[in-house]
């Protein structure tokens, strides 16, 4: 009984210790949603500026009230979201909770933003004399069609070429041990680590004397080259995690080493290559630098360069236009993600493996 | 179902010799195990039977054809890993339906094939669930199925029993033998557990350090180990092994001595299995002292008694403790199991020490000395 009083007092008082937890726990999940709230305005914040610029007119005025109206809509929409989703578990029909929520919010929108909105910002679509001034920037001016099919074509011959580079490459470097494969991997390191930018003279002259300025193929090389080691990298990750025993499980079964690989290695490291696939495709997507410099005369624009063409008008910026046209360069990127978001969480980077 | 000989065949990575020269034949038929401590090459062995790994030096043969240069794909062998290696894009049915995917083989001739293998190790309600979803069990079977369904000459199991419960491990151990007898694969098993080569395997290799330390059945090695590494590896608790110089007729042991069975000297090393020992009045044994533990283990207990010649253990059978610590007693053994290794550890034939009871020492002096 002295023992046990060392330990536990007799008058403890287990009321107030169980309501110091239910405290502390709260508080916990309390600082948790605030930190990251707080943390995910910046960067939230210029994308709903985007949104909202590109839906209204070039009205000072207009567009602020608009902004503000919209900020705190999205900050009810949040909160409303946030305060559901703790509750979520403890509430009998949460789905009718959810469509009040969402119709609550469509009706604010209708009342407060909806009568300001409107689509002349993304005339651009369907009109490539974007100023309405007759004749004036339409012989430089491509369309905006061309623009989004000449970078959709870069980065997806961007995308091709590294993955199909980079797949037999890595599986050689995770499997097969050669002189010089830790110095080959080093080396990736390095190269991935040197700021591309150093390159571009360098590029340039041999594009030039290779004949391949000024076109899309030319530049579609140069970034295949300088994302290759990276995403070779990455993949030699993936299939170091696939076991030694399953390849050679296979071949004793009766298949070939090719066959191996392609029936058995291969799907297992198809997360990797969606991932590694995904991030190439959209490096080549926001490609700026490189097109800029190597497509001298502009007579094929990538959307990156159509954005900054958009935004450098003598006339004076319309901002208005240059949201729109950034948000319909974002699109292809958010419906991408949604696709392949699975598989580039699944992403790890290991060590370098001997 | 072919024999296997292995001649001279070496392998070694770079500087590390991994295999020292090893000859080996395995009949047509049989079921051997490989025994040897973590790293000594039994895997390496294995593989190079399978053709994953090709040997340094040396040549290996199946039914008398030299198979060095045969890929692995065409050796028609079948491999069991310690891991399993099942492929985990592909359910059970495929996987065991892998093997059969590279031969020209009837659509409904491999698909009876496959249902026949999993009968054959009772999968056959997990067919449409894949590997991540099955246990350990369930997983080494169907590896087990998936090596049986191409029909192979030889099965090569890579400790394909260490990742199952105790229960599971008798019951495998049981079914494993028994299809082997059936279906009359000639069969490689490599082990860390004693009782299951002993148990499975008509003949049982033991390996040590990339070499093999001795060939022969379970009985060969459990009562005449070829040398010091076999007698101290097989069997648990391990046997006694006591270092002594021997003169004469006589084996000095620390502060003991004992009679040799014949003439020698130079230095020798005893071996006596514990429950070999069995335990009398002290003034009754040429040797003796007094116990300083007492492990009750269950159907036995397990005694260490400190001797002038060193620390002895022995194993008694039957629960009941029958001596307690501090008690002196004498230690006998049958005189033919008592081992002999000389200097460089090999196990010397027809030397024993004389530890019988003192009764028959009496008897043995007086019969006529040959
Ligand atoms: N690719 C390799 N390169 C160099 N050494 C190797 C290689 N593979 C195996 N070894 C070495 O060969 C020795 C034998 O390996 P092996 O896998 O045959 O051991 P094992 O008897 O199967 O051991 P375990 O019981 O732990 O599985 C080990 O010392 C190991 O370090
Ligand atoms: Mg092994």
């Amino acid at each position: 009984m002295a023992v046990a009083e060392t330990h536990m007092p007799a008058n403890t008082d287990w009321a107030r210790l169980e309501r110091r937890g239910m405290v502390n726990r709260a508080g916990f999940v309390a600082f948790i949603l605030v930190f990251l709230t707080l943390v995910s305005i910046p960067v939230l914040l210029p994308y709903l500026w985007l949104l909202v610029k590109s839906l209204t007119l070039s009205d000072d005025k207009v567009s602020h009230m608009v902004l503000w109206r919209s900020g705190a809509i999205v900050a009810v929409a949040y909160l409303g979201a946030l305060g559901l989703s703790l509750v979520a578990t403890r509430m009998p029909r949460v789905w009718l909770a959810w469509t009040v929520l969402g119709v609550a919010i469509t009706i604010l929108v209708a009342l407060f933003v909806a009568p300001y909105l409107t689509f002349v910002n993304y005339r651009f679509l369907w009109n490539s004399d974007i100023n309405g001034t007759g004749t004036n920037r339409t012989d430089l001016m491509p369309s905006v069609w061309s623009a989004l099919s000449s970078s959709l074509m870069f980065a997806i011959a961007q995308t091709t070429i590294v993955t199909l580079v980079a797949t037999p490459a890595a599986y050689a470097l995770s499997r097969f041990a050669f002189a010089g494969r830790e110095t080959f991997l080093r080396g990736l390191l390095i190269l991935h680590a040197f700021p591309a930018l150093a390159l571009t003279v360098a590029v340039f002259v041999q594009l030039y004397y290779m004949g391949l300025l000024n076109s899309l193929a030319g530049v579609v090389l140069v970034l295949s080259a300088l994302e290759l080691p990276y995403a070779i990298f990455v993949l030699k990750g993936f299939f170091d995690n696939v076991p030694w025993d399953i390849e050679m499980s296979a071949v004793t079964d009766g298949a070939t080493r090719a066959q191996a690989f392609r029936m058995v290695v291969l799907p297992q490291v198809r997360a990797g290559l969606i991932a590694v696939a995904t991030f190439t495709f959209l490096r080549g997507w926001e490609e700026y630098v490189f097109v800029q410099t190597l497509l001298i005369d502009k007579s094929r624009m990538t959307m990156s360069l159509y954005l900054f063409f958009v935004s450098h008008d003598n006339m004076g910026v319309d901002y208005g236009m240059v949201a729109a046209v950034g948000v319909v360069y974002l699109l292809p990127v958010l419906i991408l993600y949604t696709f392949t978001q699975k598989y580039i969480t699944q992403m790890s980077f290991g060590g370098i493996k001997g | 179902m072919a024999k296997i000989t292995l001649n001279n065949v070496t392998k070694s990575w770079g500087e590390t010799h991994v295999l020292k020269p090893m000859n080996l034949t395995i009949e047509n038929g049989e079921f051997v195990a490989i025994l040897g401590p973590s790293g000594c090459g039994k895997s390496t062995t294995l593989f190079l039977l399978a053709g994953l790994y090709a040997p340094s030096a040396g040549e290996i043969t199946f039914d008398g054809h030299n198979v060095g240069r045969v890929d692995a794909r065409d050796r028609n062998v079948g491999i069991v890993f310690q891991s399993y290696a099942l492929y985990p894009n592909l359910t059970v049915r495929e996987n065991i339906a892998f093997p059969l995917r590279f031969k020209a083989m009837d659509k409904n001739e491999a698909a009876r094939r496959v249902e026949e293998a999993a009968a054959l190790v009772q999968i056959g309600a997990l067919l449409d669930r894949r590997p991540s979803q099955l246990s350990g069990g369930q997983q080494q079977r169907v590896a087990l199925a998936r090596a049986l369904v191409k029909e192979p000459n030889i099965l090569l199991l890579d400790e394909p029993l260490s990742n199952l419960d105790a229960t599971l491990r008798i019951t495998m151990r049981a079914e494993l033998k028994a299809i082997q007898k059936r279906l009359g694969f000639t069969t490689l098993i490599v082990t860390h557990d004693q009782i299951e080569a002993i148990t499975m395997a008509d003949r049982i290799i033991c390996m040590n350090n990339g070499e093999i330390a001795q060939i022969g059945t379970p009985d060969d090695l459990y009562r005449r180990p070829a040398n010091l590494f076999v007698a101290g590896f097989i069997g648990t608790p391990p046997m006694n092994l006591i270092k002594g110089e021997a003169a004469g007729r006589q084996l000095r042991l620390g502060q003991a001595a004992l009679d040799l069975s014949s003439d020698r000297s130079g230095s020798l090393t005893l071996g006596i299995r514990p429950e070999d020992i069995a335990l009398v009045a002290a003034d009754k044994a040429a040797l003796s002292g007094s116990i300083t533990a007492v492990e009750p283990m269950g159907r036995e207990v397990f005694y260490t008694v400190m001797t002038p010649a060193g620390p002895l253990h022995a194993l008694e059978y039957g629960e009941v403790v029958r001596h307690l610590p501090g008690t002196s007693v004498g230690l006998v053994c049958k005189q033919e199991l008592t081992l002999l290794f000389d200097q460089d550890g090999r196990r010397i034939a027809d030397l024993h020490v004389n530890l019988s009871h003192r009764a028959d020492t009496r008897a043995a002096e007086l019969a006529p000395a040959n």
